[in-house]
């Protein structure tokens, strides 16, 4: 396991206890932005402020103003009332949007953060890794811290707050009282904590139920002529009414909880209730207390609530920012790839010949599995090199140390003399041009796709490239030309399509050591030729390693090398192979036998 | 004229609204005894949401004047009853409607689930499976939402709104006036708001998406990131989505900061005016100081009911825009059925004949395949060859009737397609595909999907001549090891050999692989073709490929040109003459063997013809 294998604990886990370090960490990101969170709190605690002033202001119109029928008190406290309103409507409206502006910021950087690292990684990261655990690491990992810095930070420091100030006002007021109707505060507690919690369980279920049934439905859609080529219909729907049947399970267990929780809280409050009004009518009655004391009392027991809700929420909330942030935060501990982040010592690689030395190299992914063991060959600046062999021989491992995803456990691998270890990447990736057998082509225009490796390139440049690699005229067909979009993963080009275009994105980065993976898939004979004449003009003046699976590729190579069992077999020209009558002699012979 | 028009179409969409919201309705008609529940314990709701306010007016109009500790204490313990009760038939109510809606969804999802296979898989390729399916998850979730509580939640949040207001102007419909005076501008804010703030967060959902679009490219090309040095790019095109999202999510922002405080302020307003209009009647001994009371009690029952109003209505809006989507996939006929008393196949022969056939897609003139009179002789392998959009793929659709023939017919055994039972026609034929769907499922239940039943040892067979038992049985948990999105990720090599044991293990009369092998490398594609040359065997099998070796074999190779049939011949036939399938032999060797590769396979022909006639 290297040190970018994550533990599968920390990858899965939905919460995770709390944890300071992290917690402290996360409350980090809120620094920058210090005055927009003062600025947040300040307003959020103004409205609790007039929230907690406001059944004293209903006590004084009821005491001072209804009951002994005195109508100034109560045009007076109205308007006060009224004043104070208008204040927090105010403030209100500035705090919604500080306290989104706030929590926004904290998630924008925290993201930008996140991925910015991630492109920095080296390769061993992403290997084995599905690109959807990534993805989700950058958006929904980011999206449960960024609530938790923001809204859910702030929320629980003012509501607990408010907490207090009902707590010192009720007991101000009438301590006998206060402390008799704090008697359902356990009760509330309980069915705020112990319920809401097995009810967000019922609602994860449901949640993972339904996403089955949606997993179960594209599958269905996607492969549909399969399902009706194999006569399957009826196993589906069987095994679709399994997820719809534990779709309806989940949902009903969740609402037998969720419609027992707010009559719970009813009842609670309504115990509540009962208490102050008997307690304190009877006390109007015997006349130590005012009726509108009891009427106050009524609001802030009704206040309660709210604070208690808020912690209980926030608690969930900080339980499942804490798995995310341990995710993120491991992420972002890891070691960038050496030589991606500028640091001293760095060699800033000046414009390459190309010349190509392994010397003793060793390569193993997993420690105790050697892939390649002492490696050693010479190319010189400009020569075109075919790769041979069987799968899984160490053809692409080369090309990954070559191409420095990978460094070599021993020996080196240098360049015009300079050590790849001890290269700034970006100033030698920039002069290595790579095509893949998957060729990736991102959605966006074919412009786009082909300024790929040099965004500053002129249309003129654009056009010589795509020429070159024989694509000009069929994108020319295309109804925008090279302003047409293409799709995610190119599904709207053929195989052979795809192919050209990463050649002219080589060709227009003009890379001084170029990288091929031909693709296996067969194209059509017009394409095929196209696609032999376009990688002529791309091997062209610069040093070149094939894998190649077209023995017309394979021919056309100043050196073909063996490689089987992680070493160099064979090594030298077509000729000098054949002649040699061992394995490429083999294989060459074959084609005629099973063309 | 123009105006009576537009009335007509108007009419007539009240009438589709109508028969629409009917038949969703419909849907309830089984449940009536649950609904007739529901809408009793929705009454009984109302009329207890009422009592604590009575309560508070009778303890301050009766108990408090008369210091009548004993019913103090009784109207206290009220409350709690009070409470109980409510919480009881609330939860009747809602366990009840939402288990009705549970059920009547259930069905519904079934239906359009069962449905869905009935139909051509062209249906959905116009559109996309991503679209599709969000179109369906968020009609279904609509929908769901509606019948499952929105429906009968309008409809309670009505009756309060109805009760509450009946109640308090009952007790004084001055004071009431005087109440609702700002419920206009509660309306309008409301639903104001509900109009603006959805088009937002989708908007924000929308913004979400494009930035997880962007970093699935990213990281799925991670490689050629790295290898052209493009991470500052990158990073900056992130930073744009990124940026976006963040614009979006304060947008929608701003709209909570305009309404919901705005509604606070409306709400407190109601009570000030009514508190001072209550106190002046209260002074003024036109009405007891507990009817004040009960009325500031009560406000909030009546605001609560505005305020979820504009959601509620937003919700039944959806339903009703997505219900007619799913009603018309619903009454989708498929195309492509069962004739009135179909021919059952049990045996077949595997003779296929096509006599004249054309084929064009809907809403496109031109042929796709015309003309095309072609007979296949059981157990004869024919090869289709030609380039991209010829129509090889249309071609091999039709026979198992995934698409009908616009002229022509196609027979098998001299039965036209069209008679026979299409479970019989397709159980007789095994299809692989260059993209082979596989489920997420294990290897063995991939693998067996057209005979479920089948025992181990003969998907292990199936799997070993289609050269899929040696990485399956490497898998961690071998032939039980889950595939797809949650288990194992094959290559398309791999993929096409386990939908290739799939096809082997029903042993069909007629196999078709339309560029099966083509993701395999050449030496393992060699040894799948050892392996089915036995399989082969007895059986009528269209090929479709590029590569020669696959075709090479062929008792018949077809090239196809724009829909057409341009040649027939063998191998050698067609080699020795000009044409496509010449031009496709040579590109697959180097300049330099082309000529020693045509003379080999001239002389190989020849000594194997002497090896026969010397047999």
């Amino acid at each position: 396991m290297s040190e970018y294998d994550l533990d599968e604990l920390i990858e899965e886990a939905e919460e995770r206890p709390f944890n300071m370090e992290y917690f402290l960490r996360i409350l980090g990101y809120t620094r920058p932005y210090r005055k927009t969170a003062v600025k947040a709190s300040i307003l959020t605690l103004a409205g609790i402020i007039i929230g907690l002033l406001e059944p004293l202001l209903f006590k004084r119109a009821i005491d001072e103003g209804v009951m002994p029928g005195n109508t100034t008190a109560l045009i007076v406290t109205l308007a006060v009332l009224l004043a104070l309103r208008l204040v927090q409507w105010a403030a209100s409206r500035v705090q919604i949007r500080t306290i989104n502006v706030l929590g926004q910021q904290v998630l924008y950087d925290l993201r930008q953060g996140l991925f910015t690292h991630i492109e920095s990684l080296p390769f061993a990261f992403f290997d084995h890794r599905p690109v959807g655990k990534i993805v989700s690491r950058i958006t929904n990992d980011v999206n449960h811290i960024g609530n938790l810095a923001a809204s859910g930070i702030v929320n629980l420091i003012s509501q607990l707050l408010s907490l207090i100030g009902i707590v010192e006002i009720m007991l101000y007021l009438n301590w006998k009282m206060a402390l008799l109707s704090f008697v359902t505060i356990p009760l509330l507690g309980f069915v705020l904590t112990k319920v809401r919690w097995a009810l967000e369980d019922a609602w994860g279920d449901t949640r993972k139920a339904v996403a089955s049934i949606n997993a179960h439905l594209n599958e269905t859609i996607q492969g549909l002529s399969v399902i009706q080529a194999y006569g399957y219909e009826k196993h589906n729907s069987v095994k679709f009414s399994g997820f719809n049947k534990k779709y309806f399970d989940a949902y009903m267990r969740a609402i037998r909880l969720d419609q027992a929780f707010w009559p719970l809280t009813d009842i609670v409050g309504a115990i509540g209730t009962a208490i102050v009004i008997w307690y304190g009518t009877s006390s109007v009655v015997r006349g130590t207390m005012t009726i509108g004391l009891v009427v106050a009392f009524v609001n802030y027991l009704g206040k309660f609530w709210a604070p208690i809700s808020t912690f209980s929420r926030v608690w969930s909330q900080i339980l499942s920012a804490m798995a995310s942030a341990e995710r993120v935060f491991t992420i972002l501990d890891l070691r960038p790839e050496t030589g991606s982040v500028a640091q001293e010592g760095l060699i800033e690689v000046p414009r390459l010949e190309g010349e190509v030395v392994f010397e003793d190299v060793c390569f193993a992914y997993k420690p105790g599995e050697p892939v390649l063991t002492d490696v050693c060959f010479r190319v010189s600046a400009g020569e075109t090199i075919a790769l041979v062999g069987p799968t899984g021989a160490g053809k692409t491992t080369i090309i990954n140390l070559l191409a420095r995803f990978y460094q070599p456990s021993s020996g080196k691998v240098t360049v015009d003399g300079y050590d790849l270890a001890q290269v700034s990447l970006p100033s030698y990736r920039s002069q290595l041009g790579i095509v893949l057998q998957d060729t990736l082509i991102f959605s966006g225009t074919i412009k786009d796709n082909l300024l790929f490796g040099k965004p500053d390139a002129t249309m003129e440049e654009v056009v010589r490239a795509a020429k070159a690699a024989c694509i000009h005229d069929f994108i020319e067909s295309m109804p925008k030309g090279y302003d047409s979009e293409v799709t995610e993963r190119g599904t709207n080009l053929s195989a052979g399509q795809r192919q050209l275009l990463a050649f002219a994105r080589a060709i227009l980065a003009d890379p001084r050591i170029l990288i091929l993976d031909e693709a296996t898939s067969s194209v059509d004979p017009e394409t095929e030729q196209l696609i032999q004449q376009a990688l002529k003009t791309l091997l062209r003046g610069r040093t070149s390693f094939i894998i190649a699976h077209r023995l017309s590729t394979v021919r056309s190579a100043d050196r073909i090398m063996v490689i089987e069992g992680g070493q160099i077999t064979e090594s030298g020209t077509h000729d000098e192979l054949v002649a040699l009558g061992g394995r490429y002699a083999n294989l060459y012979q074959a084609q005629f036998r099973r063309a | 004229m123009l105006r009576t028009a537009q009335k007509q179409t108007d009419e007539n969409k009240g009438v589709r609204l109508m028969s629409d919201l009917k038949r969703l309705l419909g849907y309830l008609e089984r449940h009536w005894l649950g609904v007739t529940i529901v809408i009793l314990a929705m009454a009984a709701a109302t009329v207890l949401e009422m009592s604590p306010a009575a309560l508070l007016r009778s303890i301050i109009d009766i108990a408090l004047p008369e210091r009548d500790l004993l019913l103090l204490a009784k109207l206290s313990l009220a409350f709690v009853g009070v409470a109980v009760l409510k919480g009881i038939i609330l939860y009747v109510q809602w366990y009840t409607s939402e288990l009705i809606g549970q059920k009547v969804i259930y069905q519904l999802r079934q239906d359009i689930h069962d449905h869905l296979q009935t139909l051509p898989p062209s249906y959905f390729s116009t559109m996309g499976t991503g679209q599709v399916m969000a179109r369906l998850t968020s009609d279904i979730d609509s929908v769901q939402n509606f019948i499952g509580w929105g429906g009968l939640f309008l409809v309670s949040m009505v009756l309060m709104l109805l009760g509450v207001s009946a109640y308090l102007a009952y007790l004084n419909w001055k004071l009431m006036l005087a109440t609702v005076v700002t419920f206009p501008f509660l309306f309008r804010t409301v639903f104001w708001f509900d109009r603006n703030v959805r088009p937002a967060w989708r908007n924000v959902r929308d913004k979400m998406g494009k930035l997880t679009e962007t970093l699935q490219e990213n990281i799925t090309g991670i490689r050629v990131v790295k290898a052209f040095a493009r991470e500052p790019e990158e990073i900056r095109r992130f930073a744009e989505r990124n940026m976006a999202h963040y614009e979006a999510n304060i947008e929608r922002a701003d709209i909570e900061a305009r309404a919901q405080p705005f509604l606070e302020l409306l709400t407190a307003l109601s009570a000030v005016s009514m508190i001072g209009f209550g106190g002046y009647l209260a002074l003024s001994g036109q009405m007891t100081v507990g009817t004040l009371f009960a009325f500031y009690q009560l406000l909030w029952s009546l605001i609560w009911p505005i305020r979820m109003l504009g959601w509620l209505v937003n919700m039944a809006e959806q339903a009703l825009a997505a219900a007619p989507r799913l009603f018309e996939l619903l009454d989708t006929e498929p195309e492509i059925r069962d004739c009135p008393s179909p021919v059952e196949l049990e045996e077949i022969k595997g003779h296929i004949v096509f006599e004249n056939v054309d084929f064009s897609f809907p809403g496109d003139d031109r042929k796709t395949l015309e003309n095309i009179n072609l007979e296949i002789l059981p157990g004869e392998t024919v090869a289709i060859v030609g380039g991209t959009g010829s129509g090889k793929s249309t071609l091999v659709n039709l026979i198992p009737r995934f698409l009908d023939p616009t002229a022509g017919r196609i027979t098998i055994d001299g039965h036209d397609l069209r008679e026979i039972s299409l479970k019989s026609l397709r159980s007789n034929i095994g299809l692989v595909l260059q993209e082979n769907f596989l489920f997420s499922a294990t290897v063995r239940e991939n693998i067996s999907l057209g005979k479920p039943d089948a025992p181990l040892d003969e998907v292990m067979k199936a799997a070993d001549l289609a050269q899929a038992h040696r990485f399956a049985s490497e898998f961690p948990k071998g032939y039980d090891t889950p595939l797809g999105e949650r288990g194992i990720g094959l290559s398309g090599g791999q993929k096409q050999r386990v939908a290739l044991a799939r096809a082997i293990l029903t042993d069909p009369k007629i196999l078709i692989l339309d560029e099966a092998t083509s993701s395999v490398d050449t030496e393992t594609e060699y040894l799948i073709q050892e392996g089915l040359s036995d399989v082969m065997e007895n059986r009528t099998t269209i090929i479709i490929a590029k590569r020669l070796s696959t075709i090479r074999d062929a008792d018949k190779i077809v090239i196809l040109k724009n829909g057409k049939i341009s040649q027939v011949g063998t191998h050698l036939e067609l080699l020795s003459q000009p044409g496509f399938y010449k031009r496709l032999f040579e590109s697959q060797f180097a300049e330099q063997d082309v000529e020693l590769a045509l003379n080999l396979e001239l002389e190989n022909a020849l000594n194997q013809d002497h090896v026969s006639k010397d047999a």
